[in-house]
C-alpha cells in the first residue's frame, strides 16, 4: 500500500544505501591491520538515484556496487590502504545520512496520519 | 537488506575486536617474558576473512610466527645458563616494541567499537519506526 508513495520508496533505499555503506566500512576498519588489503567503498547514493531516474525504474531494485575507494597517496608500507581517521569519518557521516532517512520517512508518515485527521 | 547489512557491520566490527584482542594478549605475553633467556617474540599477521556461507566479510588472525631474530648476549660467566665461552642469551624483546604495538592495538580496538556502537544506533533507529 505505501509502496506506490515515491518519497517513501527513495528514504528506505536511502537507509539501506546506508547500511550497507557502513557495513563495508566497518569491513575496513576491521582490516585496518591487514597486509595488502585495499580500502573499499560503495558507489555513491547520488549515482544510484540517478540511474533510476534515468532508467524510469523502483529505485529498490538497483543494487549499488561495491567499488575501491579513493584513498589517495596513503598507503602503508605493508600495501593496506586504510586510514582510520578518514574510515571513522565516513562511517560517522554514513550514520548522519541513515538518521536522515529515517527522520524524512518518519516524517512523511505523519504528513500521512496528519491527512487523516489524526493528532501527531 | 537495511537489518541485515547491519548485523554484517556488527559481525566485521566483532571480528576486528576479536584480532586486536588477539594482539594485545600476545604483546603481554611477549612482555611478560622479555626477561626470560633465549626467548623470541611472537609475531601476529591478520588476513581478511569472507565467510561465503553466511556472507559476512571480517578479519581474522592468520598465523602466530616467531621472530628469529637475535636478543642481546651478555657476558656472565657464572650465570647457570652461561655456554662455554661464558655468555648468556636474552629475549629479543624490545619493550618500546611492545608498547607501541599494544597502544595500536587499543586504538584500532576503539575503532571497531565506535563503528560497533554506531550499528547499534542505526538498528535502534529502525526499530523506533515500529515503536509508534
Amino acid at each position: 500500500m505505501l509502496s506506490n508513495i515515491k518519497i517513501l520508496d527513495t528514504m528506505s533505499a536511502m537507509a539501506g544505501h546506508a547500511a550497507k555503506r557502513h557495513s563495508v566500512l566497518a569491513n575496513n576498519i576491521a582490516n585496518a591491520d591487514t597486509p595488502n588489503f585495499k580500502a573499499k567503498d560503495l558507489q555513491p547514493f547520488s549515482e544510484v538515484h540517478k540511474a533510476a531516474e534515468q532508467g524510469q525504474q523502483n529505485i529498490k531494485m538497483l543494487q549499488a556496487k561495491t567499488i575501491e575507494m579513493d584513498t589517495g597517496d596513503i598507503a602503508s608500507p605493508n600495501g593496506n590502504t586504510v586510514s582510520l581517521e578518514q574510515q571513522l569519518m565516513l562511517s560517522t557521516q554514513t550514520q548522519g545520512s541513515h538518521d536522515m532517512a529515517l527522520a524524512v520517512y518518519k516524517k512523511s508518515l505523519d504528513m500521512m496520519k496528519m491527512a487523516i485527521g489524526k493528532h501527531i | 537488506m537495511g537489518p541485515d547489512s547491519i548485523s554484517k557491520a556488527m559481525s566485521a566490527a566483532s571480528s576486528g575486536m576479536n584480532a586486536q584482542a588477539f594482539r594485545l594478549r600476545v604483546v603481554s605475553e611477549n612482555l611478560s617474558n622479555a626477561d626470560t633467556h633465549g626467548y623470541q617474540r611472537k609475531l601476529v599477521t591478520f588476513e581478511n576473512q569472507i565467510n561465503a556461507l553466511r556472507d559476512t566479510d571480517g578479519v581474522s588472525i592468520d598465523s602466530v610466527v616467531l621472530d628469529r631474530s637475535q636478543g642481546e648476549t651478555l657476558y656472565d660467566p657464572n650465570h647457570p645458563l652461561a655456554d662455554e665461552q661464558g655468555y648468556v642469551a636474552m629475549s629479543n624483546v624490545d619493550m618500546m616494541i611492545e608498547l607501541a604495538d599494544a597502544r595500536e592495538a587499543g586504538r584500532t580496538y576503539e575503532a571497531n567499537l565506535s563503528t560497533f556502537k554506531q550499528a547499534v544506533q542505526m538498528y535502534s533507529g529502525l526499530i523506533d519506526l515500529l515503536r509508534r
